[in-house]
């Protein structure tokens, strides 16, 4: 990989050498994917934002403009993606026929593996954070999500959501307080 | 009770939440990526928030429904009776007038029973046809008698043509011979036409010859 910035490779890029499109997908893929996933607690639905926005980065390349972050660009096309989806989803839950039977079956396949008592737990574990990262105001997951899972920093949190930092702290520390009365059984063993 | 803004709790929030697994990228990513880049395709949807073979489902059944609806109010009716006309289809029906007619007892109608006005006209019909000819007594030949002589008697009157044709002249009381059409005074009903036949009246032709010294 190379030890270009993101901002020199996009420059590289709309120059026309596609080459360069490929190392910034490489590098910032997983980053986001985790990001939106976290986000939108759907992994397909993950799967495909995150493909849009990288899309959109490659058929609005002009767009960019230089002296501005590129991971500060890309974390924002993909939010703004995942919260159309999430506005969608909410509107289509109460048009969609026969409920959530769109989901595949559940199988219960028994794990024999050494260690997998843990393994379990931590999967369960994780669940319920992740239910209690779902029920969260969209508003607050967003910052609690890029503050406390993805670590970018307040500014670059109040760029993305288009807010001051003083909004930003605020969500983000309304949404902890959500996060730790609902998970405190968690927190307290 | 914990204390929700303590250090510890705060700090293990953060801790749970950076551990989180980090969920990455498929391996397929960049090629199904490249893929619609240069290809065009819209990346496959997994979900379906409109299924439309619910809608289908849903619009064969009523489909069904309505036709069977259809087919059931047709097989009462006559149009399954093809070649048949309709008052042969009902005579072989029992009714009260056949069953009448062959001696067994008169079925009931029940008067609940709404039957179109047709049919009723239809049965009355029936009934005059099958009606036993002793019931005709001689008060009603002798009735019928009456009615044709009065038939007879209302013949049509000769038309005044007519009786131009057997008398173009006529005359006056007074003998005076006129023309037709001044024959009566105005306001008097001409009953000549239809009371008695036109005379032929004939001019008198006797002169009285002047008296000479």
């Amino acid at each position: 990989m190379t030890s270009l910035t993101d901002e020199e490779l996009m420059s590289l890029f709309k120059q026309g050498e596609d080459s360069w499109y490929s190392v910034l997908v490489r590098r910032h893929k997983d980053a986001l994917t985790n990001f939106v996933y976290r986000f939108l607690g759907d992994w397909d639905e993950s799967e495909d934002i995150v493909q849009e926005a990288f899309f959109r980065v490659y058929r609005k390349k002009q767009s960019f403009r230089p002296g501005e972050r590129f991971s500060t660009w890309l974390y924002k096309i993909a939010s703004n993606l995942a919260k159309t989806r999430l506005r969608r989803k909410t509107l289509w839950r109460f048009v969609r026929l026969g409920g959530n039977s769109d989901e595949g079956p559940e199988f219960d396949l028994p794990d024999n593996a050494p260690g997998s008592d843990q393994a379990a737990d931590e999967a369960i574990r994780e669940e319920r954070i992740q239910e209690a990262l779902n029920r969260l105001p969209v508003k607050f997951r967003e910052g609690v999500v890029l503050r406390d899972i993805q670590g970018l920093s307040y500014e670059e949190i109040a760029r993305i959501t288009g807010t001051t930092m003083g909004t930003v702290k605020s969500r983000i520390n309304r949404g902890r307080m959500i996060l730790r009365v609902s998970l405190h059984d968690i927190l307290t063993s | 009770m914990t204390n929700p803004g303590s250090k510890s709790e705060f700090d293990r929030l953060k801790a749970e939440l950076q551990r989180l697994k980090r969920a990455q990228a498929p391996w397929y990513f960049e090629s199904s990526l490249h893929q619609r880049l240069h290809g065009g395709r819209r990346p496959r949807v997994r979900h379906a928030p409109f299924r439309f073979g619910s809608a289908i489902t849903i619009s064969f059944f009523s489909l069904a429904v309505i036709a069977l609806a259809v087919y059931v109010v047709f097989l009462n009716s006559t149009l399954f009776h093809p070649g048949v006309p309709r008052q042969d289809a009902r005579s072989a029906l029992p009714d009260s007038a056949s069953a009448r007619q062959s001696g067994g007892a008169p079925v009931q109608e029940s008067s609940t029973t709404h039957a179109p006005p047709a049919v009723r006209m239809d049965r009355s019909e029936e009934a005059v046809k099958v009606l036993p000819k002793q019931t005709r007594t001689p008060d009603a030949e002798s009735a019928r008698a009456a009615s044709d002589t009065v038939v007879k008697a209302e013949q049509p009157a000769p038309s005044p043509e007519e009786n131009r044709k057997v008398s173009p002249v006529d005359t006056t009381a007074e003998g005076t011979i006129t023309e037709r059409g001044d024959q009566t005074p105005k306001g008097r009903p001409d009953s000549s036409a239809t009371s008695k036949p036109p005379r032929r009246v004939v001019p008198d032709t006797t002169v009285t010859r002047p008296h000479t010294p």
